[in-house]
């Protein structure tokens, strides 16, 4: 495959700790696109070896606007069917320029291990250093032995090393939009973290004008709906949680984006720390990106302040576990104060009446579309790596420019036809 | 002119040498670079212990770069010195360029008088000024030089004139590069090619345009001796800088030119000891490792491009962005290896390389860490720059090898 | 980041980060702090939150200087990220500006 991507996937057997390098196929691309769509096909050539698939978008790593969206595909514990959870901040971007555009991890190590991806290699590492660590440790750990602190990091805590039906995989320090309990199955195969890093460089077939095109795109997007607003508590305003935006804004610190996406959909909230601060903090961990509207609103439902919220979301992302999941059985137990809901993180139990239907991660808000639309959307999102929320927010994106987009970048002449197919292949 | 598909070309592509000893600047890469896409294979690697050790002797040219030319002087000292000038008189061909370029030319000062190939007296020395002009230039870019300075007027793009019938590309004139070379005025011990001409909208002035007119423009760029059998040329600007294509043609030219037509059959590099030789999956898993350490390496050393530290080493500055520099052109160069698994490859060189990037990796860690807590690390920037050009040199002394088998093989198979 | 990408674009024919000479640091993530460098012919701009900083390249640090102030006129190009052109053969001009989703970026 010789434009948009590194041409390469991982197959690592943490049982034998065998490590192969495959060309991605471009017959394979062709009639798969890309993203979920591939990430679905190594998934059940796989699937006896239960392996994570983790996969980038056709476009995930280009100027396509909001084309941030990297995945992990795999069955999940929850629901006992192959779920989607996105990666989004820049880790789906350094997957892809890590070297792999895929990889699928099979097998259980004997003991933990660590993968270190990195510039077209695939390391399998011994973990003892880092296991039993919580998030936000591994990752400081990681980051400071590779010495580099712009590595990306998918990683579980003590909820993934002990197997909770909860555990999510982070991303960095961050709650990731791992709602299908994927924390477990790193768990499972003793895998504490996958470390990424890369500086490769993606050919473009038709460069000006795949160039152009996002630049049209751009501009349409910037001029849509959500133009004047930002951060993500104008999400569940949109949803209907007005009174969210007086409750946190005491603490917002700044917004950010995820890689190239024109909404900021993650706020940074100061909890140790002045929020009007402009210079670097003293203090070395003054506060916490919220990237889980639901975390959020699961513990302010609880009655919590937003202090208090945000400091269990930030425990919740150390721990590795689903803040969703923490809250909802929370409320079931009638937990309202933060230690008692700290301290049910370790054997959490029961049954989650909110968990997702489909396969995309409910993560995402519906933002009243229909279910059957929001899953189509979702598809879109995921086969091409444009930021699911995004994806919602901007019909300019529509799937007609998208695969405009892919076309002037592979050369390989998709069509509408081709995308129904992909979304009914991943959809069965 | 230097097709790559010309197999004959290739066949008889002339021993060369690259210095990369004491004193070489980074520039030496671009020679790599230049030669590499011309088609020479026949590369190798000198450092002043080497050139001591009568390396020059299978050589037919000798390159010399861009550096610290004091630092050149006195790591070849007399001795290398003398095998230079044996090499040239010999019939050798010795192309210097910028620090490459002063190393011979006439001088009193300590090392460098040891040299003096050329008696040619440069313009850009503040002996040559009125005191005025002294005090207004002591003020820029300058390398002391005794009592007095040398000095540099502009830097990027010079417009050279080709004269003495000479021409580069296919024109009389030519724009060129020009980071600290000298500017020599005319003499009889030299054949002018190339005089400065005038300046580009991309020309960088260090002094009043006026000032830098006086200094350049009517003396000698680039010029040639001929010494017993052998020729020198000299190089104001950086003819090698590889978004020069003119002028790395000019340069190409110069090389076969002076081999008068003598064909050089490219001999294979190895004896017939296979224990030195790995090949195929081995190699494949040797080269992974290499792969492995590099991209340790460079994903460590780019976190640091955006300090703005410079490290003074000799008396020269090296910044950290330079590490990056070093691993990507060996980076680059990899993907080549990778498709001549089946040729065979020098086995302990490789390791070496290997080893050497697993400590590059190691100490561009500890400079990282020690740059994070405001520390010195000048002495660990002098031991990782040395090795990134041990690892360098190593790397592509295997690199040309390979390249030469494979086109020795194809040969024999035809 | 966009900015990284547009601009190794203009620089590599290509999406790649490497080449860039606009960079975002986003190392202290925890600390929610990151700046914009762009590297200039001679001087680094720090776009911070707190304000803007001109440094001289390589005027910071163990070896600054009043010799290293005339900067080193005989140092040769690095040839990887190459200082900012403002994309200057290109008529819309800087590609970063272009690209930036947020509107974080302008030109006076």
């Amino acid at each position: 495959m010789e434009y948009l991507s590194t041409n390469k996937i991982a197959i690592i057997d943490l049982a034998t700790s065998k490590i192969t390098d495959r060309e991605l196929d471009e017959d394979l691309v062709k009639g798969k696109i890309g993203g979920a769509g591939i990430t679905m096909a190594l998934y059940e050539e796989y699937q006896n070896e239960d392996p994570i698939v983790l996969g980038t978008g056709l476009l995930t790593g280009t100027l396509a606007p909001a084309s941030a969206l990297g995945m992990i595909t795999a069955k999940s514990p929850l629901t006992g069917k192959v779920g989607h959870a996105p990666l989004t901040l820049y880790a789906g971007l350094e997957l892809k320029y890590s070297g792999f555009d895929y990889v699928v991890i099979k097998g259980k190590s004997p003991k933990p291990v660590y993968l270190w991806i990195h510039d077209g290699v695939a390391d399998i590492s011994d973990a003892k250093e880092i296991w039993g660590k919580d998030v936000w440790a591994s990752t400081d750990t990681i980051r400071e032995l590779m010495g580099d602190s712009l590595i990306q990091v998918f990683a579980i805590g003590k909820a993934g090393e002990s197997e909770s039906d909860f555990a999510q995989v982070c991303i960095n320090y961050w709650a990731s939009g791992d709602r299908w309990g994927f924390g477990k199955l790193f768990g499972e195969k003793k895998l504490k973290l996958v470390a990424l890093r890369g500086m490769s460089l993606l050919e473009v077939a038709d460069a000006e004008g795949f160039v152009k095109q996002c630049k049209e795109l751009l501009s349409a997007v910037k001029g849509g709906a959500f133009a004047d607003k930002k951060g993500i508590e104008e999400i569940p305003v949109a949803i209907g949680e007005e009174d969210i935006r007086e409750w946190l804004c005491p603490l917002v610190h700044r917004h950010q984006s995820c890689f190239n996406t024109p909404y900021p959909t993650n706020t940074f909230v100061f909890l140790d720390e002045d929020p009007k601060l402009l210079m670097e903090s003293e203090k070395k961990e003054p506060g916490f990106l919220i990237t889980d509207v639901y975390g959020l609103l699961g513990f302010k439902k609880l009655g919590l302040s937003a202090a208090d919220a945000c400091a269990l979301l930030r425990e919740c992302a150390k721990y590795g576990i689903d803040a969703v999941a923490v809250a909802e059985l929370g409320q079931k137990a009638g937990k309202k104060k933060p230690d008692e809901i700290k301290k049910s993180f370790s054997g959490l139990k029961g049954t989650l009446e909110n968990i997702g239907k489909g396969m995309f991660s409910p993560w995402c808000p519906h933002f009243g579309l229909p279910a059957n639309e929001w899953e189509r959307r979702q598809a879109v999102a995921y086969i091409f790596g444009i930021h699911p929320i995004f994806a919602l927010m901007s019909p300019e994106l529509s799937e007609e420019k998208l695969i405009e987009l892919a076309n002037l970048g592979t050369g390989l002449g998709f069509t509408s036809e081709i995308l129904d197919k992909v979304i009914a292949d991943i959809s069965k | 002119m230097f097709p790559i598909s010309n197999r004959d070309h290739l066949l008889h592509s002339p021993p060369i040498g690259i210095y990369t000893g004491s004193g070489a600047s980074h520039s030496w890469l671009w020679f790599v670079e230049i030669l590499d896409r011309m088609g020479f294979c026949n590369l190798h690697f000198v450092d002043e212990r080497e050139i001591l050790s009568n390396g020059l002797d299978p050589l037919n040219v000798l390159l010399m770069s861009g550096g610290d030319t004091f630092a050149i002087a006195e790591g070849l000292g007399a001795e290398g010195s003398g095998k230079l000038r044996n090499f040239i008189e010999g019939g050798g061909l010795y192309i210097g360029t910028c620090a490459g370029a002063y190393l011979p030319l006439r001088s009193s000062m300590d090392f460098l008088n040891q040299f003096n190939f050329i008696n040619v007296k440069i313009s850009n020395i503040s002996r040559r000024l009125s005191e005025l002009e002294r005090h207004s230039f002591e003020k820029v870019a300058c390398s002391v030089y005794g009592c007095d300075f040398v000095f540099h007027v502009v830097r990027e793009e010079v417009v050279l004139e080709m004269v003495n019938g000479y021409q580069a590309d296919g024109k009389k004139e030519i724009i060129a590069p020009l980071y600290g070379g000298p500017s020599m005025l005319p003499s009889e011990d030299i054949e002018p090619i190339a005089i400065y001409k005038g300046f580009t909208k991309k020309t960088k002035f260090l002094v009043e345009e006026e000032l830098a007119e006086k200094t350049l423009v009517g003396n000698i760029a680039v010029t040639k001796k001929s010494m017993g059998k052998g020729h020198l040329y000299i190089f104001g600007p950086h003819f090698e800088h590889p978004h020069y294509p003119s002028c790395n043609l000019f340069l190409g030219e110069i090389i076969l030119k002076e081999q008068n037509g003598k064909p050089f059959p490219i001999q294979k590099d190895f004896s017939g000891d296979s224990q030195n030789r790995v090949k195929g999956e081995a190699l494949r898993g040797l080269l992974k490792d290499l792969k492995r350490e590099l991209s340790n390496s460079r994903i460590m050393a780019s976190g640091m491009d955006d300090f703005s530290v410079s490290w003074l080493i000799g008396n020269k500055y090296y910044e950290p962005e330079k590490i990056s520099v070093f691993i990507n052109t060996v980076w680059d160069k990899l993907k080549d290896l990778e498709s001549m698994l089946d040729l065979g490859v020098d086995k302990n060189l490789l390791l070496r390389c290997v080893e050497i990037s697993k400590e590059i990796a190691k100490d561009i860690k500890t400079i990282k860490s020690e740059m994070g807590n405001q520390g010195n690390a000048t002495l660990l920037a002098s031991k990782l720059f040395l090795n990134l050009k041990t690892l360098s040199s190593n790397f592509f002394t295997f690199y040309f090898r390979a390249k030469r088998n494979r086109i020795q093989t194809q040969s024999l198979g035809e | 980041m966009a900015c990284e990408m547009a601009c190794g674009y203009h620089r590599d024919d290509g999406f790649a980060l490497l080449s860039a000479c606009i960079m975002v640091t986003r190392g202290r993530e925890k600390k929610d702090y990151s700046a914009v460098v762009l590297k200039e012919e001679e001087n680094i701009v720090i776009a911070r939150p707190e304000g803007l900083e001109i440094r001289r390249i390589g005027a910071v640090g163990e070896e600054a200087g009043a010799d290293q102030s005339k900067g080193d006129a005989s140092a040769k190009p690095l040839l990887l990220r190459e200082p900012c052109d403002l994309c200057s053969d290109r008529e819309e001009g800087p590609l970063c500006l272009q690209f930036c989703p947020v509107n974080a970026i302008s030109m006076d």
